[in-house]
């Protein structure tokens, strides 16, 4: 049998419950996109100031590597996406399923990162007066490395996050915990997981692509 | 409401989720493929604007935004209020400022540290466009 919904005294009904859980969700994602959007006001503060730098920063980065790791988080979405579907279908292997593919994909999005990380460490491309980078020295060069390791520390942590969350949900699918009609876990820390994905989306081609 | 949705349509839900999935990699390798090309400031233009297609898709289908009406919609709208905000005012000082404020342009500021010599880092300014 699948799970009913029993929803808590202080809701006149489950349906009430879920658009609560919901809405406190979103409460939240927005919070979450006010932290980035400090961090993102930084880069477009330090861009206009040091240009030149962030120029050759961003030509530095290794693009292929970090349109792979889009690719990775795309699928991952789509794979929490699908958990969502299969839950309300009340398929709940699959849904485990799904969310566990969504979980791998971030591990792997975080080894790959990681290989990021670790050329720059090497080569000491890093922020503040730990720049000691031979082939970019014009002024500001180290303020780019101070806000790319800044916006993608943070974002790591959330990908970090997510996928604890998501092998945490996987394994509550497997036990059959969720149905059509209890499924508001599945379903916010999917949009936990999409919103990863989503200032991803941003940071890519800020940090990537346009030099 | 939301549960009418739930129940009655998430059997089509997957074929837009796959579809979305499909039109998210085509922008990812669309965006990329531009990067190589130097268009100028047309090159941010397109980044950004493909970005901006690519999170709509995100929010509206994989976070559900196009069905879930109401109170999250309000949430995420204000939330993107606040950030036009913050970032219209932030874009709107540093480039109104008097040049001699801005560090680059300062000269009398200190060199940047990472610089090997002052007379290095000013060669690199005067090649700035």
């Amino acid at each position: 049998m699948h799970p009913e919904a029993i929803a808590e005294s202080h809701f006149s009904s489950p349906e009430v419950q879920r658009h609560a859980a919901r809405l406190g969700m979103w409460a939240f994602l927005a919070t979450e996109i006010l932290l980035f959007a400090g961090l993102f006001v930084g880069y477009m503060e330090y861009r206009s100031l040091y240009h030149e730098s962030f120029v050759q920063g961003g030509k530095h980065l290794d693009a292929v590597l970090a349109t792979i790791e889009t690719a990775v988080l795309i699928t991952g979405s789509f794979a929490v996406a699908m958990a969502h579907h299969y839950t309300l279908s009340d398929r709940s292997g699959r849904a485990a399923v799904g969310l566990l593919i969504g979980a791998a994909t971030g591990i792997a999005f975080l080894a790959l990162h990681g290989v990021e990380y670790i050329t720059h460490f090497r080569e000491g491309a890093l922020p503040g007066k730990y720049y000691t980078f031979p082939e970019i020295r014009t002024a500001g060069a180290s303020m780019f490395f101070t806000v790319y390791f800044l916006l993608t520390g943070l974002h790591s942590l959330h990908v970090l996050a997510g996928t604890g969350v998501l092998v945490w949900l996987a394994a509550l699918a497997a036990r059959g915990t969720f149905s059509h009609q209890t499924y508001s876990a599945v379903e916010n820390g999917g949009l936990y997981w999409h919103l990863v994905d989503l200032i991803w989306i941003f940071l890519y081609p800020l940090l990537y692509l346009i030099s | 409401m939301a549960d009418v949705t739930a129940q009655g349509t998430h059997h089509r839900s997957a074929t837009r989720y796959a579809l979305t999935y499909l039109g998210l990699m085509v922008l990812t390798i669309t965006t990329f493929l531009f990067s190589r090309v130097d268009l100028g400031i047309g090159s941010v233009a397109i980044a950004m604007s493909i970005a901006i297609t690519k999170s709509a898709l995100v929010v509206l289908i994989f976070m559900q935004l196009w069905e879930h009406r109401g109170s999250p919609r309000l949430a995420f709208a204000t939330a993107l209020v606040w950030l036009a905000l913050l970032m219209g005012f932030v874009l709107a000082d540093v480039h109104t400022r008097f040049p001699l404020t801005n560090p680059d342009r300062n000269p009398i500021a200190e060199p940047a540290r990472s610089a090997p010599s002052a007379e290095k880092t000013r060669a690199g300014e005067q090649g700035k466009p």
